[in-house]
């Protein structure tokens, strides 16, 4: 059902949003990419396994690898951010950051092998379903929706309406001018590392709670496919990250009714490289990306 | 057990040659002043198109592999346009999707067997490459001599001003990439006419990444890094005890530890001293007249 | 006003703006063989905008540049390098992990053409010996193995020079060379710019202090608000009220 369809779409665009998110907080702030952003997400995962496996219930799992998560974005901050300025920065930090990926990955397919790991669901969410709309939705998905739309929505009231938002932003405009306003530019960039890895911990925890088992492989895919809509939606520019992010959940959803599905990431990366090209601020716009502003 | 012996020196060859020349073909781009991830997707182009004209062609192997390369040459040209505008991470995500794409890719073609492979390729041995790697690394070293590198280097540090010099930059950073699209594809060439059967999730994203990090732990001053650290990282899990199966973890941590205590200079190198060396010794050797030079000169 | 030589350079309402901003406003002027001509302007008046569209950094929005005749208008830059037209910038752009010689022998001409045609050859020594010799006029011939990053501010200065100078061009446009000099230091680049002057057909002298110009310049162009308002000979331009004027008015504002 077509509905149906849009609807899996919205919840795992929503999902991809989230990660997507993370990249451009990071982006918007400092310049370059986390490429440790995708392991963290992963990581959520495993620690929601973990957490679940030990008996806590779902909320307070998400607690646990959101702070987790979190703390593991600082360290990440001062091993492959903090040090590089200067020219190569970006490709330095991205090299960096990514090498930390791949150790996470490692590390984790040692502790717990290269299976991916069950996940028992609490019985309520396994079985209820509620009907909305004329469609059966399980509880399971419209808790990943809630969460995803929560937290989005959080993230965007934080960066636009808090005091820490604000310093986001007067540091992603401009890191010297926000230093001259008495801003504490060190702190709020690791407020930024912590507020972007842990949204991407939970968004393993919503993945985990939707496909019911948590695998060392999703880092990876999920996190090239949310590179790829951060640059479509807009690279610095949150909402256009998250409209993105839907769209290419809806884009997806729809491409695996029509029987296209493998062809779908291929095609959103062949899209990206248009859109970097053509118009490197991102189809929506690009609110906070210094690159533009030449 | 001298079969073996044999087998596995003939390997131990063939894999540190063909990723000698894999992270050379990565250094050539780096030279005009681009990191490029997507050299694995050119070494996979170049195995599967070089297969295909020796299995379903019957082309001999080495035209075969001299073809794919030329042809993937020109592929990594068409790659190299959206380098003349990007820089830094755009550039890196674009190189890529290339990789992730071209994986994707190969899989969906029927032809070259898709998902389940493609066989039947023969007649590559060690020697070849060893061959390939002297010529290459003979050419390399020339063109440090040359002034070619120097515009190489003006091209890296400062475009507009080479520019503004009379360097046609876009010229050269074209051509530098196609050049090593076509090492990678030849170096793919005669890797998969030795393994004998090729399989798409062998050429990952993983792949481009690693040869990367052979350059970059090698080292980029100049041509002998990316050789060195290439053929350390392939030999070293063969004798390390316990580093095969650690390998992401160790080249990880080390990648992260060699940009903390090297973070300057990564990718805009070049130790002056040492590369113009035989500069200085031409000029003292150059016999200008003595009052031609200036009062405050020391000999 | 009298013109020496033929015009080399002949720009004709040569417009350009940014997002809105307008730059230059349909500037119009010649360049005459064999003349110093000084480029002034109060800051923020489009002198650097001006150079850049000229070596063909940016494109003009309207207007023609015809060098020797030729129009030249929107031709990109190693075009208008290998043509014969030169240029020095005002942040001093070496090639810094280069050496000072090296920063000059990649100005020949003749290479920056063909880059791969010389891949196979070593520098040849005749080479080496005209990169020597610019490097003596310019009094840098005993640093000539340093890194260009090593070298003082006034040095550095003159590297750049030296490196323009390599590429024998037709025309030399200095972007304020005088920049963060002292008064003993810009009397020193007065002299070397003289020094050079034989080895081009033109020098344009882009500033914004006026003393280096005032006696160094054949003829003085002066531009404020990317518009020009006076053209002439040093002391008659210096003296026009609508000059005084615009350097007054714009020291109010800034600085």
């Amino acid at each position: 059902m077509l509905a149906e369809q849009i609807v899996n779409g919205i919840i795992l665009g929503s999902l991809y949003a989230l990660i997507a998110q993370g990249y451009t907080l990071v982006f918007g702030v400092l310049d370059k990419l986390n490429f440790a952003h995708s392991e963290i997400f992963m990581l959520g995962g495993f620690i929601t396994v973990a957490s679940v496996a030990l008996g806590a219930p779902v909320w307070v799992a998400l607690i646990v690898v959101f702070g987790i998560s979190g703390l593991l974005g600082l360290i990440v901050e001062l091993v492959s951010f903090r040090k590089f300025r200067g020219r190569d920065a970006q490709i330095t930090a991205a090299l960096s950051s990514f090498a930390v990926g791949l150790v996470i990955i490692d590390l984790v397919q040692k502790y717990c092998g290269t299976e991916p790991i069950g996940l028992t669901l609490p019985a309520a969410l396994r079985v209820f379903s509620i009907e909305i709309f004329g469609m059966r939705i399980a509880l399971v998905k419209l808790t990943i929706l809630g969460i995803s739309l929560l937290l989005t929505l959080g993230l965007q009231l934080l960066v636009a309406k808090t005091a820490i938002g604000r310093n986001i932003r007067a540091t992603a405009e401009s890191p010297s001018a926000a230093a001259l306003l008495g801003i504490n530019v060190k702190r709020t960039i690791q407020q930024t590392f912590f507020v972007a890895s842990a949204l991407a911990g939970v968004a393993g925890l919503t993945l985990v709670l939707r496909t019911g088992y948590a695998s060392t492989d999703i880092g990876f895919s999920f996190g090239l496919k949310a590179l790829a809509i951060m640059a479509i939606g807009g690279m610095g520019d949150l909402r256009g990250t998250f409209l993105g992010g839907l769209l290419v959940g809806v884009a997806e959803a729809l491409a695996f009714t029509t029987g296209l599905g493998e062809l779908g990431d291929t095609v959103v990366w062949l899209f990206m490289i248009v859109v970097l090209l053509v118009r490197p601020a991102g189809l929506f716009g690009a609110k906070w990306s210094r690159e533009m502003r030449a | 057990m001298v079969q073996g012996d044999a087998g596995v020196i003939q390997d131990y060859v063939m894999f540190t040659g063909v990723n000698i020349l894999l992270a050379w073909s990565v250094y050539i781009i780096l030279l005009s002043g681009s990191l490029s991830f997507g050299n694995g997707a050119f070494m996979a182009i170049g195995a599967y198109l070089s297969g295909v004209l020796t299995v379903k062609f019957a082309v001999p192997l080495l035209i075969a592999v001299l073809v794919a390369g030329i042809l993937t040459g020109f592929f990594g040209v068409l790659v190299g346009f959206p380098a003349l505008r990007t820089r830094g991470v755009y550039l890196i995500l674009v190189t890529v999707g290339i990789a992730a794409s071209v994986r994707t890719a190969i899989e969906a073609i029927d032809y070259v067997g898709g998902v389940r492979g493609f066989g039947g390729l023969a007649g590559a041995n060690p020697w070849q490459i060893a061959v390939l790697v002297a010529i290459v690394g003979g050419v390399l070293w020339m063109v440090s001599r040359s002034p070619l590198q120097r515009i190489l280097d003006a091209v890296r540090e400062d475009e507009q001003v080479a520019r503004a010099l009379g360097i046609n930059v876009v010229q050269v950073k074209l051509v530098s990439f196609g050049t090593g699209a076509a090492l990678a594809a030849i170096a793919g060439g005669f890797y998969g006419h030795y393994m004998m059967f090729l399989r798409p999730d062998e050429f990952d994203i993983m792949l481009s990444v690693y040869i990367v990090f052979y350059v970059i732990l090698g080292g980029t001053n100049n041509l002998w890094g990316p050789a060195l650290g290439a053929a350390f990282l392939t030999l070293a899990p063969e004798f390390i005890r316990g580093l095969d199966t650690w390998r992401p973890t160790v080249y990880g941590l080390l990648i992260v530890l060699l940009l903390l205590i090297r973070p300057e200079g990564l990718l805009t190198f070049r130790l002056v001293t040492a590369r113009a060396a035989h500069l200085r010794r031409a000029t003292r050797d150059s016999d200008m007249p003595a009052r031609n030079r200036s009062p405050e000169a020391k000999r | 006003m009298i013109a020496r030589g033929t015009p080399i350079l002949q720009i004709d309402s040569l417009s350009k703006s940014f997002r809105g901003l307008v730059a230059l406003n349909a500037i119009s002027f010649e360049v005459y063989d064999g003349e110093i001509l000084g480029l002034i302007g109060p800051n923020g008046a489009g002198k650097s905008v001006l150079v850049n569209v000229i070596s063909g950094f940016y494109g003009a929005n309207s207007g023609t540049i015809r060098y020797r005749g030729r129009d030249v208008t929107g031709f990109p830059s190693h075009e208008l390098s290998r043509l014969g037209i030169a240029r020095t910038y005002q942040n001093i752009r070496l090639f810094r992990r280069m050496t000072v010689l090296e920063n000059v022998l990649v100005a020949s001409k003749r290479h920056a053409a063909k880059p791969f045609s010389s891949a196979f050859t070593v520098t040849r020594q005749a080479d080496i010996a005209a990169a020597m010799a610019q490097l003596e006029r310019m009094r840098l011939a005993d640093k000539a193995d340093r890194p260009a990053g090593s070298l003082a501010y006034g040095e550095a200065r003159r590297l750049e020079i030296a490196r323009a100078l390599a590429g024998e061009p037709s025309i030399l446009f200095l972007d304020e060379p005088a920049a963060g000099m002292n008064e003993r230091e810009t009397e020193e680049l007065s002299a070397d710019i003289r020094l050079c002057r034989a080895a081009v057909d033109v020098i344009v002298i882009i500033e914004h202090d006026m003393e280096l110009l005032r006696d160094l310049s054949d003829r003085l162009l002066v531009i404020a608000s990317g518009s020009k308002i006076a053209e002439g000979p040093p002391k008659a331009v210096l003296a026009d009220p609508a000059v005084i004027e615009a350097y007054l008015g714009a020291d109010d504002d800034d600085d």
